[in-house]
């Protein structure tokens, strides 16, 4: 049997099987696949932890991380470290979402912001900015689904085809199995991806220079400058970066709804200790992308190097378990981001502009947009690809704008709906400026954070005008409450 | 009591962005290898993962003052 079509065998039947699951997941809705999210205490950590762990890691640690390691070595380090910032923050922060969350009845984030600010337009706008900045987010893993199938394919199917081929198929998995699938899914998708890592790609630098020594020792001779930090990607890039990433972390609005979900504040906690262990899964990405680069392979797509790199290191049959694994990081979180667009987008728009506009017609709103978003991510994917890591980076210089109201405003009374909404649009003009008009990274450092300072210090200014919002007060005591209650 | 134990837990909390954001930094040099790694790699990846989860935990431990 030729190579490729073992390699694409496998990729597609282990598509058919999580499809298959998530369906079967969606009949037997009496056995509650959503408790397990809810009530990890009683089914131990490992479910729980796999859960988030596929909802969290993607094609962008997947693929991504290998590529930018490929193209540029040591600045790929930040997403180590962003990933343990954010957990050291959600740790403290979950608790106030969690609680009030479940004092107010919140299902998403918008909620939150329309009830704190007393503000349908704050709920709107904050709804809007989710869904357009979960656009590069939804793309980089289409763009992903692309390159697997490519590689996977020896490269008779074209990334343009690769990528429609992998939207459908994400697109048919999250309208049959929607979001019960996606719980027990992301179980089977979660050890795949960690298992794969370890197994397959974690010896290709064994294969290749006889150890992960003699990977580096050979970059050394080869590309040294790979192996630290310097500009345009020094360390003002680096700090800024997992600062901006690690403060934005817990701002993505898909998110929010697995906090709600959490039935109690310990479970959640326990999580969060352990999930800095799951970016360990990360490092033989990081090991494969370097190996391609120490070989100097030249690549059309640098996004390809894990593909690539296994390509070069095993038979092609082992391709077709890497790119399952890869698909998996893929569609785990594309269906997650996907529903919680079409969420925001029936709940906190549709929902305020025709209030009465029954649950039937949401739901049919909602799925109406899974396609649309799907869509628009697909054509962005084709006709304007982009690296894997700056794709993400753009989705987290728009959504941490949200973090002065979603962080700041949960504990200030000063802060009101005013100056958190002149903060987002100077934030969000600021990074639009330095994106598309102005010198990006000014003086190294990520342009997100750049709006992010503008927006604080225009919230701050705002502080000056008012000395208590009176919408505060009630959410104050409400939340208070609520936390007194856990003690 | 209870503040003081709180108070603690975020300290531990604020611990990891101190090692990544301050110290890491100063470590951006290609050699001497540790473990066949660069300092940063070692660093970021094989020392402060598992300690991140460490200063969690005991944050944890001193929110619920339980062990798990």
């Amino acid at each position: 049997m030729e190579g490729w079509i073992a390699a694409l065998s496998i990729i597609f039947g282990w598509m058919a099987l999580t499809v298959i699951v998530g369906v079967l997941a969606g009949i037997k809705k009496k056995f509650s696949l959503e408790g397990y999210l809810v009530s990890g205490r009683t089914l131990g950590m490992i479910f729980l932890y796999t859960l988030m762990a596929a909802e969290i890691y993607s094609a962008f640690a997947f693929l991504g991380t290998g590529g930018w390691a490929y193209s540029y070595g040591a600045p790929v380090l930040y997403v180590f470290a962003y990933g343990s910032l954010a957990y050291a923050f959600g740790y403290f922060y979950s608790r106030y979402v969690w609680s009030a969350g479940k004092k107010f009845g919140y299902v998403t984030q918008a909620d939150y912001f329309m009830h704190r600010y007393g503000s349908k337009f704050l709920g709107i706008f904050t709804a809007l900015i989710g869904i357009v900045f979960f656009v590069p987010y939804v793309q980089l893993q289409f763009q992903g689904l692309g390159y697997i199938l490519n590689v996977g394919s020896l490269g008779i199917i074209s990334i343009p085809v690769s990528i429609i081929i992998a939207t459908i198929l994400v697109l048919i998995y999250v309208y049959v199995s929607g979001l019960m699938g996606v719980a027990w899914t992301n179980l089977l998708q979660g050890i795949l991806m960690f298992v794969v890592a370890w197994a397959i790609l974690f010896a290709i630098p064994f294969i290749r220079f006889g150890g992960v020594g003699g990977l580096i020792n050979r970059l050394l001779e080869v590309k040294p400058t790979m192996l630290y930090l310097h500009p345009p990607l020094g360390i003002p890039w680096y700090i800024s970066t997992m600062v901006l990433c690690g403060l934005g972390f817990f701002i993505w609005p898909h998110l929010w709804p697995s906090i709600f979900s959490a039935k109690s504040l310990k479970s959640l906690k326990r999580t969060y200790v352990v999930l800095p262990l799951y970016s360990f899964f990360m490092l033989p990405v990081v090991l494969a992308g370097m190996t391609v680069a120490a070989l100097g392979l030249k690549l059309a797509w640098a996004d390809e190097a894990v593909m690539k790199a296994v390509e070069i290191a095993f038979p092609p049959w082992v391709l077709g378990i890497v790119g399952a694994a890869g698909f998996a990081a893929a569609v785990s979180t594309a269906s997650a981001i996907i529903l919680a667009e079409a969420g925001l987008t029936s709940s906190n728009i549709y929902r305020i502009v025709k209030p009465k506009a029954s649950d039937k017609t949401l739901v049919l709103v909602s799925r109406i947009f899974v396609v649309v978003y799907g869509l628009i991510a697909l054509f962005l994917a084709i006709y304007a690809p982009g690296r894997l890591v700056p794709l993400l980076l753009l989705g987290y210089s728009g959504i941490t704008q949200m973090f002065p109201g979603a962080v700041v405003g949960m504990f200030w009374k000063r802060v009101n709906k005013w100056s958190i909404i002149a903060g987002l649009i100077a934030g969000l003009t600021t990074i639009t400026y330095l994106k598309f008009f102005g010198p990006g990274n000014w003086l190294g450092i990520h342009f997100g954070l750049w709006g992010l300072i503008v927006n604080f210090i225009v919230v701050l200014i705002g502080t000056a005008f008012v000395k208590e919002d009176p919408k505060f007060k009630e959410f104050a005591s409400g939340l208070k409450e609520a936390l007194a209650k856990q003690e | 009591m209870r503040g003081k134990r709180s108070l603690l837990a975020l300290t531990f909390g604020a611990v990891p962005w101190i090692a990544y954001a301050v110290i890491s930094p100063f470590l951006n040099y290609p050699k001497p290898l540790v473990a066949g790694m660069t300092p940063m790699m070692f660093w970021d990846i094989i020392i402060w993962l598992p300690l991140t989860t460490l200063c969690l935990w005991i944050a944890y431990r001193l929110e619920f003052n339980s062990w798990w």
